[in-house]
C-alpha cells in the first residue's frame, strides 16, 4: 500500500476507528520515518487498538509484547527450551560425542522464539506492540532502545540476526511512570485523550448499529460530564462507553431516563466509590437533564 | 502556514527558532528532534497548517504536560509579521513603563540624598503599590531623616525596614506585576513571544495540568483543587511504582535464581527439576511526615495536608503527625478510607494544635519521648514547614538527635529559597537537614523523585 496520510484516513475509517487528523498525521510520520511510535494516554482511549488497525491495514502479523514489572530481555527477546535439553542429553548421554550433542543442544528446535525475536525473524514487516512499557523499568528500557535502534540481535549460539524487513513499532505507555528521555527522543510521540463529544458519537455510530441518533447524542454527552468530574477516579473508557451503549439498545432505549441510567451506570464505572461519588454529586436525574439541553 | 513567514526567513531558520523557544519555555527539545523536524516535514505537505503543526508536535513534543505551551508557541511564532510587530511594540512599551517605575522608586525611596539600596523587584512591588501606602514609606523615610542625631550610620536600618515593609508587599501584588523578563534568549522576536505567554499564564486561573503545576500552593482557589489533588494522586502512584535495582524471590516466572535452583536441585545429582525465580522488588520506603499546621503556615495547610492523605493511601508504612505548640499523631486518620472533605473535618474537630505557634524543639522532643519507636535507621522524615519556630536552639538539638536516629530529614519549606536568608531559623535547621524550596506540584514531584521514592 502507498503510504500517504489519505490512503491512512481511508483505511481507518475501514477498520471503523475515528483518527482526526493529528492521529493521521502522527501514524503517517512514524511510518515514513520508520521511527517508533509512542502513544501515551489513560487506559482505553484507544491506543493497542491503532496497533491493531495497522496491522489489518497492512495486511500483516500483530506480534505483542505485554510488559510487566521484572520483565527481561529473556522473556522479551528469547529463550532455551532448557527443560527439552536436559531430556535430550539424558537420552544421548552414552552413545554421542559431547562437540556433537552441544551443537545439537543450541539449534533452532530448542530455542523459544519471543515477542522481539520473532519480529526480526519476519519474513513481512509485522507490527510490533510493545504494549505497556511504563510498567518495565529503566534497565528494560535501554535494552530495548538497543534493539530498536538497529533491529540486530546477537545470538551467542546461533549468531547475529538482522532484521530483513523493520517492522512497524507501536510502543503504548499509561503514563504510570516517566519514560526516559533516550527512548521518548527516538520516538514519533502521541497524547490520546479522551474523545470529544462529537468524536465519540462518531465511534459509537460506526460501532453500534441501528442506535438512534438522539441516543448517540445523550450518550456522548453524558460520558462528557461523568468523565469532567475529577473526583472519579477510574474514568469510563471507550470501550466501557460502548458496553454501556449497548446494553441501552438491548434495552430498547431511545433515550436517556434516571431509571435507565440508575440500572445500568455499573457498567460505565467499576467501582464502589465512584458510583457512591456519582449518585450523590451528579445524580441520573441531573445527568438526564443536562444531556436534553 | 503563512505566505508571508515563508518570505521573511528561510523555513530551516525558523525551525531553528522555534526549537529554541521551546527550549526557553522549559520544553526539553534535542538536537536530534530538530533534525526528526526537518525530516518530517520532507514528508508532510507544509501549505496544510494542521498536518505542518501537527508534524512539529509529534516530533518535538514529548510531554503531555507542557501541550499548552506549545499550542501558544506555535500560535505565536507562527502568526502573520504585523501581529508580530504588534507584539513587539506592545513588549517595549512595557520594558519602558518598568524602566520608568524602577527610576520612580530610585527617586523616591532616599535616606539623606542617596537611593537605598533595594533590588529591582523591590522597586517594582513600590512602584505598584497604592499611592497612600507609598506615601507611608516616604513620610517614614523623611522623618527618620529629619530625627535627632541621625547620621549615615543609620542607612542600613532603614534600609532592612523598607525591604522587609516592600517583601511583605510583595505577596499581595506578585500577579500584577509586569511579566519576568529573565533568561533572555538574547532574540528579540523569541523573548517578545517567550514573555507574551508567559503572561498569558499569570493568573488566568486556568486549570491545566500543567498550570496547576506551577502555581503557588496556597494560591490554589477552591476550583482548583479537585485537578491538584488528581495531579498529586497521580504524582504519587508513579513514585509508588518505581521499580528497586533489589531482587526478591518470586513463584513467578520471571528472572532465574541459579543459586537457588541449583540448591534446590542437589539431591536430584544437579539435574534442574525444580526452577526458582527472582524478581525486582519494588522500592516501598518508610515515611515519617511531620506537618506543620501553626498560624503561619494556614495558607499551605489544607493543601499539605491532602498531599500526606494522599501518600497514606499508596504507602503503607507511613506515620503522620501535625504539629505547632506540641505534637499529634494521625496515622489512623491517614488510613481511614473516607472521603478528605469529611475527614479533614473530623480532623480539624478534634485536634488542639490547629493555629498556634511554632514551637518545634518541644514537639519533637514529645515525638521522641512517646513514640521512639517508630524512629528507625530506615526511616526517611519529611518535614513540611515554613521554619518560623520559636525555641530556636532546643529546635536545633533536637534536630540533630532526630537526625542521627533516622536514614535522613527531608524538610519541604513553602518559603521561598531567596527569603531564606532573612530566617535566622532557616539556615541553624539546614545544618540537619535537606532543605528544599516547595511550594508548587512541580516543587513536591522533583522533591519526591529525587530524595524521596529515589531507587
Amino acid at each position: 500500500m502507498k503510504i500517504s496520510v489519505d490512503e491512512l484516513a481511508k483505511g481507518f475509517r475501514k477498520e471503523k476507528y475515528v483518527a482526526d487528523k493529528e492521529i493521521l498525521t502522527t501514524v503517517y510520520l512514524a511510518l515514513k520515518l520508520n521511527k517508533p511510535l509512542l502513544l501515551e494516554g489513560d487506559a482505553g482511549v484507544g491506543k493497542t487498538e491503532i496497533s491493531k488497525v495497522l496491522a489489518n491495514i497492512f495486511d500483516t502479523e500483530l506480534i505483542r509484547l505485554q510488559c510487566y514489572e521484572g520483565l527481561d530481555e529473556n522473556k522479551a527477546l528469547y529463550e532455551w527450551n532448557y527443560q527439552k535439553q536436559l531430556l535430550k542429553i539424558q537420552l544421548k548421554q552414552d552413545n554421542v560425542s559431547e562437540d556433537v550433542l552441544e551443537d545439537d543442544l543450541f539449534s533452532e528446535e530448542y530455542l523459544l522464539e519471543r515477542p522481539l525475536l520473532k519480529a526480526i525473524r519476519s519474513n513481512k514487516a509485522p507490527v510490533l506492540l510493545i504494549d505497556e512499557i511504563d510498567k518495565t523499568d529503566e534497565e528494560f528500557e535501554a535494552f530495548l532502545l538497543e534493539v530498536l535502534s538497529d533491529f540486530t540481535v546477537s545470538v551467542p549460539e546461533l549468531g547475529t540476526i538482522q532484521a530483513g524487513e523493520i517492522p512497524i513499532v507501536v510502543l503504548t505507555s499509561n503514563n504510570e511512570r516517566e519514560l526516559s528521555d533516550g527512548l521518548k527522543r527516538r520516538c514519533i510521540y502521541l497524547y490520546l485523550n479522551y474523545p470529544t463529544v462529537e468524536k465519540e458519537k462518531e465511534i459509537i455510530s460506526s460501532k453500534v448499529p441501528g442506535i438512534e441518533e438522539k441516543l448517540t447524542e445523550q450518550v456522548a454527552k453524558a460520558l462528557k460530564i461523568i468523565r469532567d468530574d475529577n473526583e472519579i477516579r477510574k474514568k469510563p473508557s471507550i470501550a466501557e462507553t460502548l458496553d454501556w451503549t449497548r446494553a441501552l439498545v438491548a434495552l430498547d432505549a431511545s433515550k436517556l431516563d434516571p431509571e435507565l441510567v440508575k440500572s445500568t451506570i455499573n457498567l460505565l464505572l467499576k467501582t464502589k466509590e465512584d458510583i457512591d461519588h456519582f449518585n450523590e454529586n451528579i445524580g441520573a436525574d441531573a445527568l438526564c437533564a443536562n444531556v436534553r439541553e | 502556514m503563512s505566505d508571508n513567514t515563508v518570505e521573511e526567513r528561510s523555513l530551516q531558520t525558523s525551525l531553528i527558532k522555534f526549537a529554541s523557544l521551546l527550549r526557553s519555555l522549559g520544553v526539553r527539545v534535542s538536537t536530534s528532534e530538530v533534525i526528526d523536524v526537518f525530516n518530517a516535514l520532507n514528508e508532510a505537505d507544509i501549505t496544510d497548517k494542521e498536518e505542518f503543526k501537527y508534524s512539529l508536535k509529534c516530533t518535538l513534543l514529548k510531554e503531555k504536560d507542557k501541550e499548552g505551551i506549545f499550542e501558544d508557541a506555535f500560535e505565536y511564532f507562527f502568526q502573520l509579521p504585523e501581529q508580530k510587530s504588534q507584539m513587539q511594540e506592545e513588549r517595549n512599551a512595557k520594558i519602558e513603563e518598568k524602566n520608568a517605575q524602577i527610576e520612580e522608586a530610585t527617586e523616591d525611596l532616599q535616606f539623606m540624598g542617596d537611593p537605598l539600596e533595594l533590588d529591582e523587584d523591590q522597586k517594582l512591588t513600590y512602584a505598584n503599590m497604592e499611592e497612600k501606602y507609598k506615601e507611608q514609606i516616604r513620610n517614614v523615610l523623611e522623618q527618620t531623616e529629619h530625627g535627632q542625631n541621625v547620621d549615615e550610620n543609620f542607612r542600613p536600618i532603614i534600609e532592612n525596614m523598607v525591604r522587609s515593609s516592600l517583601n511583605r508587599w510583595e505577596e499581595n501584588l506578585r500577579d500584577n506585576l509586569p511579566t519576568d523578563m529573565i533568561q533572555d534568549t538574547g532574540d528579540e522576536e523569541l523573548d517578545t513571544i517567550r514573555d507574551e505567554i508567559k503572561s498569558k499564564d499569570n493568573g488566568s486561573g486556568s486549570s491545566s495540568s500543567a498550570k496547576i503545576s506551577q502555581k503557588d500552593l496556597k494560591d490554589l482557589t477552591d476550583k482548583d483543587l479537585p485537578k491538584a489533588r488528581r495531579v498529586m494522586y497521580s504524582l504519587i502512584k508513579k513514585m509508588m511504582n518505581r521499580i528497586s535495582r533489589r531482587y526478591k524471590r518470586t513463584k513467578k516466572a520471571a528472572r532465574l535464581d541459579m543459586r537457588k535452583t541449583i540448591r534446590q536441585n542437589i539431591s536430584y545429582g544437579g539435574t534442574m527439576f525444580n526452577i526458582s525465580y527472582k524478581e525486582k522488588r519494588k522500592s516501598k520506603p518508610s515515611l515519617l511526615v511531620i506537618c506543620d499546621v501553626s498560624g503561619s503556615m494556614a495558607r499551605y495547610t489544607s493543601f499539605l495536608l491532602q498531599f500526606i492523605y494522599g501518600l497514606g493511601s499508596a504507602v503503607r508504612k507511613i506515620e503522620g503527625f501535625i504539629f505547632s505548640e506540641d505534637i499529634e499523631r494521625i496515622t489512623d486518620w491517614l488510613k481511614q478510607k473516607d472521603n478528605f472533605e469529611k475527614s479533614i473535618t473530623d480532623l480539624v474537630n478534634s485536634s488542639a494544635e490547629w493555629g498556634g505557634a511554632t514551637d518545634l524543639g518541644v514537639s519533637l522532643a514529645t515525638l521522641e519521648e512517646k513514640w521512639e519507636y517508630i524512629l528507625r535507621p530506615d526511616t526517611t522524615v519529611i518535614i513540611l514547614s515554613d521554619g518560623m519556630s520559636s525555641g530556636l536552639d532546643r529546635a536545633k538539638s533536637k534536630l540533630k538527635e532526630l537526625d542521627r536516629k533516622v536514614k535522613n530529614i527531608v524538610w519541604l519549606n513553602p518559603v521561598p529559597a531567596d527569603k531564606w536568608e532573612d530566617v535566622p531559623q532557616i539556615s541553624a535547621f539546614q545544618e540537619y537537614v535537606n532543605m528544599f524550596e516547595c511550594n508548587t506540584l512541580e516543587d513536591l514531584e522533583k522533591v519526591l523523585k529525587k530524595e524521596i521514592f529515589s531507587v
